[in-house]
């Protein structure tokens, strides 16, 4: 059991490791913390009514949360081409300011305009089905279930994606769709509008699109939101349709606070580590 | 003080089960760091002068290695939801249909801290599992089972065994190499040492196994064929039920069936096997270890931790602070309060007798 090497050597070596497990640690912590504190969006300006520049793109995106207290509404966004669906989406929150889509661990989307605003809650399976934020693509003046990760979904000009909290749905292509119907008329009348042609089909539009009973169905409850009477209105500049829900998008908790708890936490673990690495020193 | 001696080992299982279900409940990393803390806390201060003693920190190897493997799983396979950009590798445009899988793309901050939170979870956990390992002799876990339970309790005690016996191993083997003028470091002395060392730890299980045949375990006494296999029958029938049913407790989104009417089912099968098995077999036990006031004690720590995490997670969303967007982790008042409760034993449970004060090696082995 003992195989003592020469002991003084042996003590240097296990000072050195000790000295270089805490160096590891001290990092790891200055890391984080310097990672969590520093994070900043960059935001640029564009308008979807002038012209837009070479490489750049419009597009409509509209965000159904009227199941969850919020509104419906479309936002037409010039990006750069070559944006996904998600990267579309963040930017939406950056440039209404509502703050950017949280996501849980695994990926999926949980919240849009910080809705639903329990932050536990993400994607809910119960006995009605499941409640979650389910994605909508423009498949010729028709909204068509996007069963493909938005990631992959490159986005091409005059393009319409459509997100709808949907409330115990079946996860499946048979799902409501938003209220409001992807029409050309989304986009602000000052400038041509894109795609008056038949719209190009965008790149990743080989995913299996909805039955045709699915599609029926999907046809008539935009028919019927549509003759509804929804707060469809054109706002200033033809950039927002419809209002957006401003809910408590930043947590007004203050982060300093937080900071302090860590902090004490973390003089507590030191503690602990340090008494327990004397303890096996003492012990050997 | 009381007078040295070892805690009963159900106590200390309970206390890391316990704990190691605050783990799983969890992702915010300030939590999970403390669990780490207070459980090698406690081991340091209170684990015997035994080989298996030393695993804790070979289990908290094992949990960096664990988070490495997350992380690095996340920067080439994982979601790709949008974030703070660190690095681009380069993307594997697959087919339609393989849409849901992506391999490369831009890592972002959100994915990789999410992955680290993860990986440190389960490094916890394995942590609070390294604890018990190293707290307590699992031939005195074996003797602590009720007699029905001895068949299962035999291949559970094999199978708790084997961590804490390939320890053992690895320590023989390095020195052994060492002796003959070999690194013990490095990749090269690392899997040149991997054979002998499961070969080593399966030989010492079965061993075990057969010495405590040996001694009678699993032995059917007297009871009749019916009798015997309606409770082994029963015993199986409770441990899979109490299996499901503590998967669907630590995992919030199991079906409410799978939760307490399925632990309910697996109790009550296993004390009517207790019933059942306990009439006909006759079995005397050789200076019990008692279960008296430090026991009830050290497993009150830990059920008063798991209770401040229940709490603490009905009340708000401090346990599992969101990624992406990035917060700042709050640190629930409630569950640090909890878990230093849980560092308690490291001060409630009895010292642990050294060599010096036993009257022989193996009172303090077996």
């Amino acid at each position: 059991m003992n195989h003592q090497l020469p002991s003084i050597a042996s003590k240097r070596l296990r000072r050195t490791r000790a000295l270089r497990a805490v160096a590891v640690v001290l990092l790891g912590v200055v890391v984080t913390a310097s990672v969590l504190v520093g994070l900043t969006d960059p935001a640029s300006a564009s308008s979807c009514s002038g012209p837009i520049s070479e490489g750049e793109i419009r597009v409509v995106l509209v965000v159904d949360s009227s199941d969850l207290g919020g509104s419906s509404s479309a936002t037409c966004l010039v990006v750069p081409a070559g944006t996904n669906g998600l990267q579309l989406l963040a930017r939406r929150g950056t440039e209404l300011g509502t703050g950017s889509p949280r996501y849980g661990s695994s990926g999926l989307l949980c919240a849009i305009d910080n809705l639903p605003a329990d932050k536990r809650v993400c994607g809910e399976q119960n006995s009605d089905g499941f409640s979650y934020w389910a994605y909508f693509f423009d498949n010729g003046g028709n909204w068509a279930y996007g069963s493909n990760n938005p990631f992959s979904k490159r986005l091409t000009d005059g393009a319409i994606e459509g997100w709808r909290f949907v409330v115990g749905g079946c996860g499946c292509g048979l799902d409501p769709s938003p209220r409001i119907g992807p029409s050309r008329s989304l986009f602000p009348a000052l400038a041509p509008a894109p795609g008056l042609a038949p719209l190009p089909e965008p790149p990743s539009a080989s995913v299996p699109i909805p039955q045709s009973s699915g599609g029926a169905n999907l046809e008539q409850q935009v028919g019927a939101a549509e003759t509804g009477s929804l707060p469809v209105t054109t706002a200033v500049e033809g950039v927002v349709v419809g209002e957006v829900a401003l809910a408590s998008s930043n947590s007004t908790e203050s982060s300093a606070g937080r900071w302090v708890g860590i902090a004490v936490v973390f003089v507590l673990i030191g503690v602990m580590a340090g008494g327990a690495w004397v303890q096996t020193r003492r012990s050997r | 003080m009381t007078a040295p001696r070892l805690l009963h080992p159900g106590a200390w299982w309970l206390w890391a089960v316990a704990l190691s279900a605050c783990a799983l409940r969890t992702t915010n990393p300030v939590l999970l760091c403390l669990i780490i803390a207070v459980s090698g806390w406690v081991v340091v201060s209170r684990r015997a002068d035994v080989p298996w003693s030393r695993s804790f920190a070979s289990f908290l190897r094992l949990g960096m290695i664990v988070i490495a493997v997350r992380v690095v799983f996340q920067i080439f396979f994982g979601v790709r939801i949008p974030g703070t950009t660190l690095f681009t590798i380069p993307e594997v445009t697959l087919p339609d249909w393989a849409a849901g899988v992506s391999i490369g793309g831009p890592v972002t901050l959100e994915s990789l801290m999410a992955a680290f939170y993860q990986g440190l979870r389960l490094a916890a956990v394995l942590a609070c599992f390294g604890a018990a390992t190293s707290l307590c002799s699992p031939y005195r876990m074996l003797r602590a089972l009720p007699t029905v339970l001895y068949e299962a309790g035999v291949a559970v005690t094999i199978a708790f065994t084997f961590a804490p016996q390939a320890i053992v191993a690895s320590r023989q083997v390095r020195e052994a190499r060492r002796l003959r003028g070999r690194s013990d470091r490095g990749v090269r002395a690392w899997s040149a040492s991997a054979l002998p060392v499961l070969e080593g730890a399966l030989d010492r299980a079965v061993a075990l196994a057969a010495s405590m045949d040996s001694r009678g375990y699993g032995r059917r006494g007297s009871s009749s064929v019916s009798v015997r296999r309606g409770s082994v029958g029963l015993v199986l029938l409770g441990l899979v039920a109490i299996a499901v049913g503590s998967y669907g407790l630590l995992d919030s989104s199991a079906p409410a069936l799978f939760r307490i009417p399925a632990l309910g089912l697996g109790a009550a099968a296993l004390i009517g096997a207790l019933v059942a098995g306990g009439k006909s077999t006759m079995r005397t036990r050789y200076r019990p270890d008692p279960w008296i006031g430090p026991e009830w004690m050290v497993s009150l720590a830990g059920v008063v931790a798991l209770g401040s995490f229940v709490l603490v997670g009905r009340m708000g969303d401090a346990l599992s602070p969101s990624t992406n967007p990035l917060e700042v982790p709050a640190v629930p008042f409630v569950a640090v309060v909890g878990l230093l409760i849980a560092a308690l034993p490291a001060w409630l449970a009895p010292h642990p007798p050294t060599l010096a004060s036993a009257s022989s090696p193996l009172a303090v082995a077996a």
